[in-house]
């Protein structure tokens, strides 16, 4: 009796405590004193190592009617519901004060309560938008090679920052991270590289579509139970659109945040998930969750994860020593999010710009009248000065668009955004074609073939509205350097179709090899040849083949860099690979006809390949200027093409130098992009599909 | 289609003659191609001019402050009518897409009125001579030389080579 007496004094003593605690926590939660069905378990939690099967095994002991168990993250408390007060009861007085949860020293403490909370936890174990956990991406033996990868025992220790001293061991391969300017030395590569024996791992990064390029950069961090790493976006400007991570060891729940773009920010709580990482699992961080939200792992002894077994969902994982694998592609150039509040080059320009008042040379944001001025000098001059060189590759139509032109009923109104040489026109003589492009060069070209056009920008197109039955955009939009401007060129060509017109539009895409598959733009590139030059002139490119590039074939050519209009921040892409970036500059090495004309001059074995290749051109007779306006399309078309194309990379004197290099501007589109620019508009998508290293799209126009 | 008759069997004509020549009389070929290319282009390079379908479809309301900016003043400096071939079906589709004022007006402005009614008459599918006379004025009269006229700004778009230069300058937009 004594005995139970001081032991009923403790245990309210105890229950006293945790009352404190749980009505702190919630106060909406009353303590009774007659028996209820809800009963509070005081200091048996999930942080105190109990979970809902030690707990069953004590109710079930003594008493039955359990209905529901719930369980609290991070909290030492949980609460049992009973189907009726009497078996609440039964429990209480059997338990309380004097029962042990299985792994506790001491009895649990319990007390009634009125209610229990119906949303324990407002962890959302949800993944943000752009993320993706690949489980199982290495084999159990690649990952006990890599543990041994690095020894730990002398590595640096990360830089202290601020007050919070991070602890954790990290080493660097291909390019220093610098912790203080958060960014990349991207001028001096370190000497030592992703070390080879991570390759297989790497490449099958690229194989499985995680990265389009190989990375370059590899942090590996080490970390011990309770160890953590602060929440962080990823600089923008220091790496490319992916960040690969490797767990290996143990696995640990990361912590995401949404960081809201907009200084009011979000008007109920930011978002904030947890995904769990299981070790041998690749983490592919992409998009928003690679530029809008945060990551972090929480200095921690234990996670809570999801438990598809258990009641409440939920259990309690401890620690353990986990290294991570951090890739990433160091990105050329600044980054063009524009999201002001994560972005570091957005925030770099904002500088600047205040700073001076022309925004030419230094400018590396885009505002519509910088856009405007890279599109002029990067791509509507250039066009102008390459027609005839690029009239002469864009011969073959592609067979889906054709397809889409020829099914459209007589009597059509048919309008070709961005013409270019009017290789879609003339096709389907039922129809009442109009061709418009900014080259006026180009635009002569398709006079002389017989095509009503005229010059526009597609921005603003000189029609009336839902004037169109139909219209086609080939190859046009990723010349537009905003998302903004891409939108409204859409927009614009929707406006000129009748309501139930469809449009058809093509654009280069960044994946340039659709699941292993090669496309022939890539094809094309003769590295893995050997370089000679007599490689480069048997490539007899555009004569059968379906595709849509120029000639340039010499990838070790790298071409000048860009110099205005805020060019200067942009890559130059190098030919017949895959891409890197989604915005860049493009070479066009133009080979003119005027060069012709010049050895024409010379007698002796130029005139032979002369006459075989250039009908139209006396042999005998040496031609003064252009003799012609129009570039051999005209009559002998194909012929003309054919040789043009055969025999001119023959001759082509051996100065690669000299030959002028023109570099287009173009963003290059990732897979559901442009399907997503034209969802923002009323609009039925019909089809989207990919054709030879394009996304394209066809889409009804709905009021 | 609308590339004039006479002048595709012209290219007919010169493509057997040139591939005859060349076959027998290699070097002399070339010569006598160049001229007869010579003439042929010039043929093709002037078959293409802005029709008045061209026209009215459009509209400078591209640019800034303009409301309608339709239809444009044809201002033609030449003017020249080709040979179409007739299609009743072409024509009688495309007659429900036409802005009809604007089709009386840009054929007063380069002088072929030619009595077309002022009013789109109905049933004008089974009006053969209506149909002819639209044909004519749709797609065989040709601006060589001249420029359109924007009503609201006066903003004048050159026509050159009989492609309408409708491009915006910068401050226009």
């Amino acid at each position: 009796m004594e005995h139970s007496k001081r032991e009923m004094c403790k245990a309210q003593r105890k229950i006293k405590r945790c009352i404190n605690i749980l009505q702190s926590d919630m106060p909406d939660i009353c303590i009774r004193q007659t028996p209820t069905k809800h009963i509070l378990i005081g200091n048996a939690g999930l942080t105190t190592n109990a979970d809902e099967s030690s707990l069953v095994e004590l109710i079930t002991a003594v008493g039955c009617g359990l209905e529901a168990l719930t369980l609290i993250p991070g909290k030492q408390y949980s609460f049992a519901s009973f189907s009726s007060p009497e078996q609440a009861q039964t429990v209480f007085q059997a338990a309380h004060g004097r029962l042990d949860v299985r792994g506790s020293a001491s009895p649990v403490y319990m007390s009634y309560v009125n209610k229990v909370p119906s949303d324990p936890s407002p962890i959302q174990f949800k993944f943000p938008p752009g993320l993706m956990v690949l489980e199982d991406f290495i084999s159990a033996e690649e990952e006990i090679q890599l543990m041994q990868l690095i020894d730990w025992g002398d590595s640096p220790f990360s830089i202290p920052e601020g007050s919070i001293l991070k602890h954790r061991q990290v080493r660097h391969f291909g390019y220093e991270f610098n912790y203080s300017s958060n960014s990349v030395d991207k001028e001096h590569p370190l000497a030592q590289r992703i070390p080879p024996v991570l390759m297989p791992i790497v490449k099958r990064f690229v194989e499985e579509g995680c990265m389009p390029v190989v990375p370059d950069q590899l942090t590996i961090n080490r970390y011990l139970p309770g160890q953590g790493i602060p929440p962080h976006v990823d600089t923008h400007s220091s790496f490319t659109d992916e960040i690969l991570s490797l767990s290996i060891g143990g696995g640990v729940n990361m912590d995401f945040r949404y960081i809201p773009s907009n200084s009011e920010g979000m008007k109920n709580k930011p978002c904030h998930y947890v995904v769990y990482l299981p070790p041998r699992s690749l983490c592919v961080m992409t998009g928003p969750a690679r530029y809008e939200w945060s990551h972090g792992i929480c200095p921690r002894m234990t996670d809570v994860v999801p438990n598809k077994n258990s009641t409440t969902g939920l259990q309690l994982l401890p620690r353990e020593e986990r290294v991570s694998f951090t890739f990433r592609k160091v990105r050329h150039g600044e980054c063009w999010c524009r999201i002001a509040t994560v972005c570091d080059s957005y925030k770099k320009s904002k500088v600047t710009s205040q700073e001076e008042k022309s925004s030419s040379a230094s400018a590396t944001m885009l505002d519509d009248r910088n856009a405007a001025k890279l599109e002029r000098e990067h791509v509507l001059q250039v066009y102008d000065q390459i027609a005839e060189h690029f009239s002469v590759t864009r011969h073959k139509p592609w067979p889906q668009v054709l397809e889409f032109v020829c099914s459209l009923r007589p009597g059509s109104f048919f309008l070709d955004v961005g013409c270019g040489n009017g290789k879609y026109l003339g096709h389907n003589n039922a129809l009442l074609q109009i061709g418009c492009d900014t080259s006026l060069e180009l635009m002569k070209i398709c006079n002389t073939r017989g095509f009503e056009v005229l010059t526009c920008n597609c921005l603003q197109l000189p029609f009336r509205d839902c004037l169109f039955d139909a219209a086609v955009c080939i190859a046009v939009i990723h010349h537009l350097a905003t998302e903004e401007r891409r939108l409204a060129a859409v927009s614009e060509m929707l406006r000129v179709l009748s309501i139930g017109g469809r449009g058809l539009i093509y654009v280069w895409a960044m994946e340039q090899q659709k699941g292993k598959k090669r496309s022939t733009y890539l094809k094309h590139n003769k590295t893995n040849s050997h370089d000679t030059q007599q490689d480069e002139s048997l490539i007899a490119i555009s004569k059968n083949l379906n595709f849509e590039e120029e000639q340039n074939t010499e990838s070790n050519q790298r071409s000048i860099k860009a110099s205005t209009s805020g060019a200067s921040s942009l890559p130059v892409h190098v030919n017949r690979t895959e891409f890197v970036q989604q915005d860049m500059l493009v070479p066009w090495k133009l080979k003119t006809q005027k060069k012709k004309e010049g050895n024409c001059d010379k007698k002796g074995h130029y005139e032979k390949e002369c006459r075989i290749s250039y009908r139209c051109r006396g042999s005998k007779t040496p031609v003064n200027g252009p003799s012609l306006d129009a570039p051999q399309t005209t009559v002998l078309e194909n012929d003309i093409k054919e040789n043009y194309q055969n025999n001119s990379y023959k001759r082509e004197p051996q100065t690669s130098g000299s030959d002028p290099v023109f570099h287009r501007f173009y963003h290059v589109f990732k897979q559901g992009e442009l399907e997503a620019l034209c969802s923002q508009l009323n609009v039925n998508i019909i089809k989207s599909y990919y054709d030879e290293g394009n996304w394209c799209i066809i889409f009804e126009k709905v009021s | 289609s609308l590339k004039p008759n006479k002048h595709r069997n012209y290219e007919v004509y010169l493509l057997c003659l040139s591939s005859v020549i060349h076959y027998y009389f290699h070097t002399a070929a070339v010569t006598v191609l160049v001229v007869a290319l010579k003439f042929h282009t010039i043929f093709l390079t002037i078959i293409k001019r802005m029709k008045l379908i061209t026209h009215n479809m459009l509209t400078s309301k591209g640019m800034k402050n303009v409301i309608e900016g339709f239809p444009l003043k044809i201002q033609a400096e030449e003017v020249r009518n080709v040979d179409i071939e007739f299609d009743r079906e072409f024509i009688s589709r495309m007659v429900p897409k036409l802005d009809w004022n604007a089709l009386i007006f840009a054929a007063q402005c380069v002088g072929h009125q030619e009595d077309l009614p002022e009013i789109l008459p109905e049933g004008y599918e089974n009006d053969d001579d209506l149909l002819k006379k639209l044909h004519h004025i749709l797609l065989e009269v040709e601006v060589i030389n001249g420029c359109l006229e924007c009503p609201e700004t006066k903003r004048k778009f050159p026509i050159s080579n009989g492609i309408p230069n409708m491009l915006l300058n910068e401050d226009e937009v």
